[in-house]
């Protein structure tokens, strides 16, 4: 037998068997190479959802640019694996500030955190670098040599985020690895910068939006303000106009209706002596024994008692009286309503409020000293130029008003102070408080809620008329069971000069 | 060590020595293998010396001659079993430059588990001359200068090698001077 050639054989066998599993094992390599290539592709492209769907969710909240930075960096150097990055943020308005990070590490990559000295050597480095980026407002790669941590830097990228024209933002990447994977990303994360991009812009447009809505808000506010005083005004002209337009048409009948009303009283003074003589003389004629005359004495004896002669004396002069008073009235209303209308001519000199104050305070002492507590906050104020009588007349119908407002005793808070361009007189009650249906009409001439009599409705019309003369202002605040507050304001020395 | 290195080294043997000399080898060595290689496995380093150190025994001739001569009879089976076009260098230069950055690259893909030594030109000190570094656990340096002459001899060339500084000697790795003539 020839064991050589079997030998021989077997040996060929046996390398031809080896042979055959090293293309196996070199076609399973390739083969697993294959499959942990497509698994790393797949883990980058999760990677990359997961980062984008990160930046999307991060951009859809509210939060400012500013907070959602460092939140897209750290997440740009775990996706890309790359060491370190710096942030900067370059806000739309001038007034706020530029924020510039401190070196952002890899927290996967490094477990220390860094100090901020580390900056000062790349923060040269990164000035040119940013001032490229913000100039052509792109993505800037810059091939670098540095050392941090013992990690060596090769490249710095920088990814502005360009919103509206304007660089928002500079995120910069520094970079250890090779570009070749690092450019794939890097397309990714620029798009996730337009896309911040675009946010932002969306966010900023809004923020417009919505700073010019609630501008416009203010101004339809203050518009319908100073339309309802517009209105307030022209009413109150209108009023004015008529009432001095009655008052001149009841001041001239009433001007003879006074005249002969005093004549026929010296007229009534001089028939009731004519008539009292006349009866003296009827009783000592009443003993006559002529017929003729007994029967016109009887005649007129008759009439005497039949008209009550006594009574028709004593209540002419009563009516007379009371006429008179009527007349009066009808003339200080109407010399009122002439006062509400401006048709005062009186003089106006520079004067201290609180002086008038005070005076109309004594005057009205009598009305308040039982029930009101006076409670004066007076600063050192600037002179008004007034007619001071005017005055004295609008802080005696509110302090008469306020107390009238105050059936228990109250508080009377009269505050003084220095206000723009003039004085500013607050006149508060803590008493019953005004509806506010009728608290537009206060102001109205006749308006009251006094029974009749008690008020002739004039006193707020006129003190109206009288700050309106002044060119000042007086407005009216009231809360039912809280009180009233009345505040003037009265211009200057200066202004009014 | 790769199985194929001892293959190839108990070819050798019943080549040059006869099928006796291996039998022969291995009743002496008594290895834990048994002396049963494939090319699939890897075997303990201490087997290849202590197959080595019998056969010095055995032939009378130094081991470093042996391990020397066994590296020029390995090239050429290492070269055949490499893919095709891996081993299409111009010259001896470019093919020693690819030992590392692309043979032993191939080597590990098929044998993760393989410690395969360090080779790396590190100057080239003009056309025909270069120094090379040799890093090894195995520090087998000479095998690798076997296996450059046998390289050197497929592009006609003729080399002489000689040693800067080797492990052997205690130096961290071997520098060979590579002289072509």
């Amino acid at each position: 037998m020839d064991f050589e050639a079997a030998f021989e054989r077997e040996r060929k066998a046996r390398k031809r068997a080896e042979s055959i599993l090293e293309e196996k094992s070199r076609e399973l390599y390739f083969s697993n190479q294959k499959l942990s290539e497509n698994v790393d592709s797949l883990n980058t492209a999760l990677l990359e959802n997961k980062f984008l769907l990160h930046v999307s969710q991060c951009g859809t909240g509210k939060t400012e640019l500013k907070r959602l930075l460092p939140t897209i960096v750290i997440d740009m150097m775990r996706v890309a694996q790359m060491p370190f990055a710096v942030f900067h943020y370059y806000p739309y308005s001038q007034s706020e500030e530029a924020y510039y990070s401190n070196i952002i590490r890899n927290a996967e990559l490094f477990s220390d955190n860094l100090d901020g000295e580390i900056v000062d050597d790349i923060s040269d480095i990164i000035d040119v670098i940013k001032n490229n980026a913000l100039k052509n407002k792109g993505i800037v790669r810059s091939t670098v040599d540095l050392t941090i941590r013992g990690c060596s830097i090769n490249r710095i990228i920088a990814l502005p985020i360009v919103s509206l024209n304007h660089v928002n933002g500079i995120i910069f990447l520094l970079s250890s690895g090779g570009a070749e994977k690092q450019e794939a990303l890097l397309k990714v994360f620029t798009d996730a910068t337009k896309q911040l991009s675009i946010m932002m812009e969306h966010r900023y447009q809004e923020r417009k939006l919505l700073e010019s809505y609630k501008k416009i808000k203010t101004t339809n506010v203050a518009l319908k303000e100073a339309q309802k005083k517009l209105i307030e005004s022209e009413k109150m002209a209108i009023v004015g106009q008529l009432s001095a337009g009655i008052a001149h048409e009841i001041n001239n009948p009433m001007g003879f209706i006074k005249s002969n009303m005093g004549t026929l009283n010296e007229y009534m003074v001089d028939l009731i002596e004519f008539i009292e003589l006349s009866k003296s003389l009827m009783s000592l004629l009443g003993r006559s024994e002529d017929s003729e005359v007994k029967s016109h004495i009887k005649t007129l004896e008759q009439i005497w008692s039949d008209v009550d002669i006594p009574f028709v004396i004593e209540d002419s002069s009563n009516l007379l009286n009371e006429s008179q008073n009527g007349i009066s009235r009808i003339l200080d209303i109407v010399s009122g309503l002439k006062r509400f209308s401006r048709q005062s001519d009186h003089k106006k000199e520079a004067c201290d409020i609180r002086q008038t104050i005070e005076e109309a305070l004594k005057i009205a002492s009598n009305e308040l000293k039982y029930t009101v507590n006076v409670i004066r906050k007076f600063d050192d104020v600037k002179s008004v130029l007034v007619n001071s009588g005017e005055m004295l007349q609008v802080f005696l119908n509110l302090f008469i008003n306020a107390s009238h407002a105050m059936d228990e005793s109250g508080n009377l808070t009269i505050i003084v102070k220095n206000n723009e361009q003039g004085v500013n007189i607050i006149v508060a009650d803590n008493g019953a408080g005004i509806p506010a249906e009728i608290l537009s009409s206060i102001f109205n001439p006749f308006f009251t809620t006094k029974d009749i009599g008690v008020g002739t409705g004039l006193g707020l019309s006129i003190s109206y008329g009288i700050i309106e003369d002044h060119h000042g202002t007086i407005e009216v605040k009231s809360e039912v069971g809280e009180g009233t507050e009345f505040s003037i304001w009265l211009p200057s020395d200066s202004d009014n000069t | 060590m790769k199985g194929a290195v001892f293959t190839i080294f108990q070819e050798m043997i019943e080549e040059k020595f006869g099928m006796e000399c291996w039998e022969a080898l291995l009743k002496k060595s008594d290895l834990p293998s048994g002396g049963i290689y494939t090319s699939a496995e890897i075997y303990d380093d201490k087997e290849i010396l202590a197959l080595v150190t019998a056969l010095s025994e055995y032939s009378g001739l130094p081991a470093p001659d042996l391990i020397e001569a066994f590296g020029r009879y390995l090239f050429p089976v290492l070269a055949h079993s490499l893919p095709p076009g891996m081993t299409d260098y111009p010259d001896l230069w470019s093919l020693l430059d690819g030992v590392d950055s692309v043979i032993h690259v191939e080597v590990r893909k098929l044998y993760p588990d393989a410690i395969t030594p360090k080779i790396v030109i590190t100057e080239r000190v003009d056309e025909d001359s270069i120094k090379l570094m040799y890093q090894s656990p195995r520090k087998m340096c000479l095998l690798a200068i076997g296996l450059i002459h046998q390289a050197a001899e497929r592009y006609s060339d003729t080399v002489t090698i000689k040693h800067e500084c080797c492990m052997n000697e205690g130096a961290d790795h071997c520098l060979l001077t590579v002289q072509k003539y």
